[in-house]
């Protein structure tokens, strides 16, 4: 299958300390590729990387990131305005950082459309209100502010600001970690849904293997910087090889389990 | 050690010119009962209400109607590490506070901030003289905890204490929450929304929707069987390996 991202050697380090060491990854066209790491582990750098949104302190060493055919790194800035949020869309952790809190979520979605020059004026309005739909949200939420919205709504015009210019590749940096549980499956099942339907191939980024279950088809586990363990959702999840793998599947609860205590060290 | 009896607080959500205003029953009729040394789970959606419930134990907030009984002192740990702690303070004048502002000679009760840093396993010298922003997510609920525990209260009450910290971390922490209560014979209030965590580290669980306590059993109960359709609905929200 033909892969839409290659990730190979990859390399950033910040201050002479390697945060991103030799990772390397693919993602097939239309699949979803979740990468898992704690805090520290250089996912969200790796994420960065790809969008070319590195903070200046960040240099990359070496390393290629293929993005259909044609290596991120050597874009300039200004070609990379027409890839991020056109070609490659992006959902944050935090959706109440991440939106201006004086725009309505309307304006907010047409935005994007409108920096891309991908939507005429007088179909701005029916584009939006069709975005609404495809993440599952009333209507009246057009007019309203951030503030006037639940976490799990501002997920939502997030997921429609990613989707707007129906992009070929879908960020998503710890989507659901701000959520509650039933808010996480609701905001997942929706993201799996529309991954699907229209096959966008998708980047999921977590700290938390058990979610991973419900979106992912390959997962990559990243730790200091390396990548630790990868393959299958199935493999990984389920026979996991290396230790630091096994750990992190165990020191989550589990309903139903009988242990008083729960592993800390490795 | 903690009773319960209808508790009712209702709050009035005014709109921008104090006009046409909505009743928000945050918390409707809560009754409960917690034994010492025990710990009661509250599991529940955003806006469920446990927040306002922890409030009511803790008398931030007085109820509308009902009875809060609590024996001994009441303490508190929020969620976000980043904003409970005062980033212009030392870690020792932080853990110190709750001491020096009840009038505890300072020399008594630096003795006793070490000694509560042990207890939360930083106990490193270091740790003392240094600011949140220099510690990591899990060492500053670490702090936080020493802080609350600081007085010797008889009652913690902990709101989403684990909730933004990594799954590792997370472990650490609830083991260590799990050490602290058997130490000082606490009572815990444990609030999250995540039923699994819940689960872990609490003897009794209450499930909250919409301000009040729709099921109350024991762990093994509520998760063999579930009374309630929402609870059946919370547990299968669950995110499984």
């Amino acid at each position: 299958m033909y892969n839409i991202l290659d990730v190979t050697d990859l390399t950033i380090s910040i201050g002479g300390r390697k945060v991103v060491d030799n990772v390397g990854f693919s993602v097939p066209q239309g699949g979803v590729l979740a990468l898992v790491g704690e805090s520290g582990s250089g996912k969200t750098m790796t994420a960065m990387a790809i969008l070319k949104l590195l903070p200046p302190a960040a240099k990359i060493e070496k390393g290629k990131i293929i993005f259909r055919g044609e290596n991120i790194l050597e874009k300039k800035e200004r070609d990379m305005r027409g890839i991020r949020g056109r070609r490659i869309g992006m959902v944050f952790q935090e959706p109440f950082t991440a939106l201006n809190p004086v725009m309505r979520a309307s304006d907010q979605i047409a935005e994007t459309l409108i920096a891309h020059g991908i939507c005429k004026k007088q179909d701005l309005n029916a584009r939006v209100n069709d975005l609404l739909g495809m993440v599952k949200l009333p209507i009246e939420v057009r007019g309203k502010y951030p503030h006037e919205l639940s976490g799990g709504m501002r997920q939502r015009v997030m997921l429609a600001i990613a989707l707007s210019c129906d992009p070929e590749f879908l960020i998503l940096d710890e989507p659901t970690t701000a959520l509650d549980v039933m808010l996480q499956k609701h905001i997942l099942d929706t993201i799996k849904h529309i991954q699907r339907e229209r096959r966008i191939t998708t980047l999921f980024i977590t700290h938390d293997l058990s979610v991973v279950n419900m979106l992912a088809d390959n997962v990559c586990v990243m730790r200091n910087g390396l990548v630790v363990e990868s393959g299958s959702r199935l493999d990984v999840l389920k026979s996991p090889q290396k230790k630091y793998t096994q750990h992190l599947i165990s020191c989550i609860p589990v309903l139903g389990d009988k242990r008083r205590r729960l592993p800390v060290e490795i | 050690m903690i009773k319960l009896d209808n508790v009712k607080k209702y709050f009035r959500q005014n709109t921008m010119f104090g006009t046409a205003a909505n009743i928000v029953k945050a918390v409707d009729g809560v009754s409960f009962s917690v034994d010492k040394g025990k710990t009661f789970g509250l599991v529940g959606e955003s806006g469920c209400g446990k927040t306002t419930l922890s409030k009511l134990i803790t008398g931030l907030i007085e109820p509308d109607s009902g009875s809060v009984k609590v024996s001994g002192d009441v303490d508190m740990v929020f969620q976000d590490p980043f904003s409970s702690l005062n980033p212009r303070m030392t870690i020792e004048e932080i853990i110190a506070e709750p001491l020096l502002v009840r009038g505890i000679k300072r020399s008594a009760a630096l003795t006793k901030v070490a000694e509560t840093l042990n207890m939360v396993k930083l106990g490193r010298r270091s740790v003392l003289k240094g600011y949140p922003h220099q510690f990591s997510g899990g060492e500053r609920q670490r702090i936080a905890i020493a802080r609350a525990i600081i007085r010797r209260p008889a009652v913690l009450i902990l709101d989403e204490p684990v909730s933004s910290l990594d799954v590792s971390i997370q472990a650490s922490i609830l083991n260590l929450l799990k050490d602290i209560q058997e130490e000082l014979a606490l009572t815990y209030i444990f609030i999250s929304h995540d039923l699994r965590v819940v689960e872990f580290m609490s003897d009794i669980i209450g499930v909250m929707k919409d301000g009040t306590l729709i099921e109350i059993a024991s762990c093994d109960d509520i998760y063999s069987s579930p009374k309630h359709e929402y609870t059946r609905r919370l547990i299968s929200a669950i995110p499984t390996i």
